[in-house]
Parts: C-alpha cells; sequence; structure tokens
C-alpha cells in the first residue's frame, strides 16, 4: 500500500472539513451517545428557553412508580432555523415516547435522538445514532 | 513487515496533518479576514448630519441556531426523501396528502463526521486550542490558566448562563447612532449597551461597579468610534477555554464603517494577569438587508452541569 502526497492531501482536506464544525456545548460529557432508553410518558412541560430546549415526561414503571425525566435537545435557535416553535409539535397533557441518550450518571435526564409523537409519527431531532444502520429511528437497546 | 511502509505511513499522515493543519488555518485567516469586495468598497460610507460615519444598521447574519438545521426531510418507508425548509410546509404537504403519515420526520440532518457529535465536539475542542489566539498570561496565573483549560466544560461561566460579557459578546447586530450616543443591541440574551458620545468621562459610580457590559464611554477618532471600557468583574471569560480576566481589565473597542461593511476590533488591557494586551480576533460584518423580525433570545437555564462527568467540550 503506498501513501503518495494525493492521499495526503486528501486526508488532510477530510480532517479540515471535519474541523469546520462548531459544535455548541458539551453534550458528550453529560449524555452517553452508545446508552439509549426509549421512555413513554405523558408530556408535562416544556421549556423553550436556552441552552437547550428541555421536555418534561412522566414516565410510569411496571409498578406503577412515575418518574419525571429531564429531555434536552438542540438550542431554540435551531429549531427556529426549522421553523419548529414547540407550540405545533409538542401538546402537554399528551403521550410521547422518546428515544434519548442517557444522562452518564445515570439520573433521569436524556438527550433526544427521536420523538414518537402521539399520532405515531417519527421525528428525529439528533443524529447520534451509532450507526447508520440504526438512524432509521428504530432503537437497538 | 520491513521499514519502509511504515516510515511511508508516518510521512503521509504527517503530510495530512501538516496539510489539514494549513487548511484550518486558512479557513480561519478567511473567516477573519475583513469583507472588503470590491461591491462593498465601491459603496460610499454614509454619514450622519454632523459628517460622523453613521453606523446605523443591522449588521451581519443575525442570531441562528446551532450546525445541523438545513431544513426539515420527510422520509418514506420506500426511501423517497421530500426536503422541506420549514416545518409548517411539511405539515401541509401531510394535510395534502403529499406526505405519508409513515412518513420519518427528520428534524436536524448530520452535517458531523460519520454524523457524529462526539467526534465533532473533539475536533472543536482541538481547534480552538490550535488555533484560538490565546492571551499571553502572566506566570504567576499559569496553574490557573491550566485548571481553566482542563475543566473549562464546567468552569466556563457562560455554561451556567452568565452573560459573556464584553469582549466575549462580540460585535452588535443592530445600531442606532444619534448626535450623543450609540446604542448597540445584540442578540444573545437581548443584550443592550448606550455609548455615550458626548465627550463625558466614566461614569464615577457605575466604573467602580463590578459587571459584565462594564461602563462604556465612546469618542470618534476620525472615522473610528473608540469605546473605552471599564468596571468589569472578574467572572466572564476573554474565551474559551479558560481565557480569565481580573476585575482591573479594560477595554477598548472599535467600530469603523466602510462602504456596507462594519469592522469590529477590541484590545484587552489587564496587566493584572496578561503580558501584554490582548487583540481579540477582528470582525467584519457586511449590512444586512434583511427585514425579518429580530427575534428574542429565550431565556438560559442550565440543567447540564450537575450530570456532566467527562471534560468533553466543543
Amino acid at each position: 500500500m503506498r501513501y503518495g502526497f494525493a492521499g495526503a492531501v486528501i486526508l488532510g482536506a477530510l480532517l479540515w472539513a471535519a474541523a469546520d464544525l462548531r459544535a455548541h456545548h458539551a453534550v458528550q460529557a453529560a449524555f452517553d451517545q452508545d446508552d439509549h432508553a426509549t421512555l413513554t410518558g405523558v408530556l408535562t412541560k416544556v421549556l423553550w428557553i436556552n441552552p437547550h430546549v428541555r421536555w418534561f415526561l412522566d414516565v410510569k414503571d411496571e409498578s406503577g412508580k412515575v418518574t419525571t425525566w429531564t429531555i434536552s435537545g438542540a438550542g431554540p435557535g435551531g429549531f427556529r432555523d426549522i421553523g419548529i416553535s414547540g407550540r405545533d409539535v409538542f401538546k402537554t397533557g399528551e403521550t410521547y415516547t422518546a428515544i434519548v441518550a442517557r444522562a452518564r450518571d445515570k439520573s433521569p435526564n436524556g438527550y433526544v435522538l427521536t420523538f414518537i409523537l402521539p399520532d405515531g409519527r417519527k421525528i428525529d431531532l439528533w443524529h447520534q445514532y451509532k450507526s447508520e444502520a440504526t438512524s432509521t429511528g428504530a432503537d437497538t437497546k | 513487515m520491513t521499514c519502509g511502509p511504515i516510515r511511508r505511513f508516518v510521512v503521509t499522515v504527517a503530510a495530512a496533518a501538516a496539510v489539514s493543519l494549513l487548511l484550518i488555518y486558512l479557513d480561519a485567516a478567511a473567516q477573519t479576514r475583513p469583507a472588503s469586495n470590491g461591491a462593498a468598497a465601491s459603496v460610499p460610507t454614509p454619514r450622519t448630519p454632523d459628517g460622523k460615519p453613521d453606523l446605523s444598521g443591522r449588521w451581519g447574519g443575525g442570531g441562528g441556531g446551532a450546525g445541523g438545521a438545513g431544513g426539515v426531510q420527510a422520509i418514506e418507508p420506500n426511501g423517497q426523501v421530500h426536503q422541506f425548509e420549514h416545518y409548517s410546509e411539511y405539515s401541509a404537504a401531510l394535510a395534502a396528502g403529499r406526505v405519508s403519515a409513515n412518513a420519518k420526520i427528520v428534524g436536524r440532518q448530520p452535517n458531523y463526521r460519520h454524523g457524529n457529535n462526539l467526534y465533532s465536539e473533539r475536533d472543536a475542542g482541538f481547534t480552538q486550542r490550535a488555533f484560538g489566539n490565546p492571551p499571553l498570561y502572566k506566570p504567576e496565573v499559569w496553574e490557573r490558566v491550566q485548571y481553566l483549560d482542563e475543566n473549562g466544560n464546567k468552569e466556563d461561566t457562560t455554561f451556567s448562563c452568565f452573560p459573556p460579557g464584553v469582549p466575549r459578546l462580540g460585535p452588535p447586530m443592530r445600531i442606532l447612532q444619534t448626535p450623543k450616543d450609540v446604542v448597540l443591541l445584540y442578540q444573545n440574551r437581548n443584550t443592550w449597551r448606550v455609548i455615550p458620545t458626548d465627550g463625558r468621562p466614566h461614569d464615577p459610580v457605575n466604573s467602580q461597579d463590578q459587571t459584565f457590559m462594564g461602563d462604556s464611554v465612546g469618542r470618534w477618532e476620525g472615522d473610528t468610534l473608540v469605546i473605552e471600557v471599564i468596571g468589569f468583574n472578574d467572572v466572564s471569560w476573554l474565551g474559551w477555554p479558560g481565557w480569565f480576566h481580573s476585575n482591573n481589565m479594560r477595554v477598548v473597542e472599535r467600530l469603523r464603517r466602510e462602504g456596507n461593511t462594519l469592522h469590529y476590533q477590541a484590545t484587552v488591557h489587564d496587566p493584572d494577569v496578561l503580558m501584554e494586551p490582548w487583540e481579540m480576533d477582528p470582525r467584519a460584518m457586511p449590512l444586512n438587508t434583511s427585514d425579518a423580525p429580530y427575534l428574542e433570545d429565550p431565556p438560559c437555564l442550565d440543567f447540564d452541569l450537575s450530570h456532566m462527568l467527562t471534560k468533553e467540550r466543543g
């Protein structure tokens, strides 16, 4: 195998393209992109705030105990750019399913990958699935 | 295995890294280069009746979201992709039956390497450290510099929703100019500043206060508006990771209009902690003729610091 100058240029250009990104916050410090949870519960509150939008989901386990999960998403500006205001998609009192990257401390916090809306439609709001194969919305855990 | 292939591989990787660094540098240089293209330079600089350059206007691209926007997609089970600018267009198509209810909605499309935010944040952290124009700190504060560099994602006060302050706030997105003052409006946290230009000295009380924005007075040096700012706290940073300052910091900002381009530059004087004045990367912004509404920047409320376990940060 030979690695010529052209190869170096191509590899360098790829590295440059990757570095030309402006990540938002320390999402990876708080959430584990390889640890997913699927949560179904009643949406009790939506906060359209910085630095990340928050949803609050009351999730009932098999024993009937209710845990309130705090779910983060992108910043409100990111949603604004694509015309999602929150009001049109997320309605409190209705039941949603959220697939999230769990908080590293295993607290009831997560970063949303996909919401399944009350009518069954799926909406991907992040792209943190581990591979393209799972990015079609099906959770792997 | 012989040494030849290994050596060639090492040389190639080194060359690739060098090319990458060069391209990053050129990209950064391009982003900070004054936007003095022919069209902008050919436009005369507007002036107010008193002969000063008129800085009034909407500048730059305005607010916006995190990377990854790019419209809304609806992907049918058979793989057909519908592309929309806004969610409302998708909703209309759904109502009209042009998109099926089974189509998966993609609200944020990956533009990261491998669609992987982890790599993206590491890339950004590397880039900011390698090309971030850090201030030159005095040796006696190096221990703090290193601590803040290593713990930037917990210690950065903007993460806990404090204002970025001057000069980290950067240039304004809107300027209103009168003969006696200049009003600067910022999208970030819906911030405003009123800079008196009537020759008054610093306010004796405000200039001794400790605030994020400090106490500003402006003067005209030729066609440049020079703003002197003192009265800061020592909470805000100049930039990431951990470029702190003392509460004796003095900032000098310069705003200059050339045709339809606004140039912004800031110098930080802080001999308590800096070896020499720090020059912030200059910014050049085109006049924004959009009549789009000015949107509220929603308030900031942190939920994440308490369960942030690693030092990753983009």
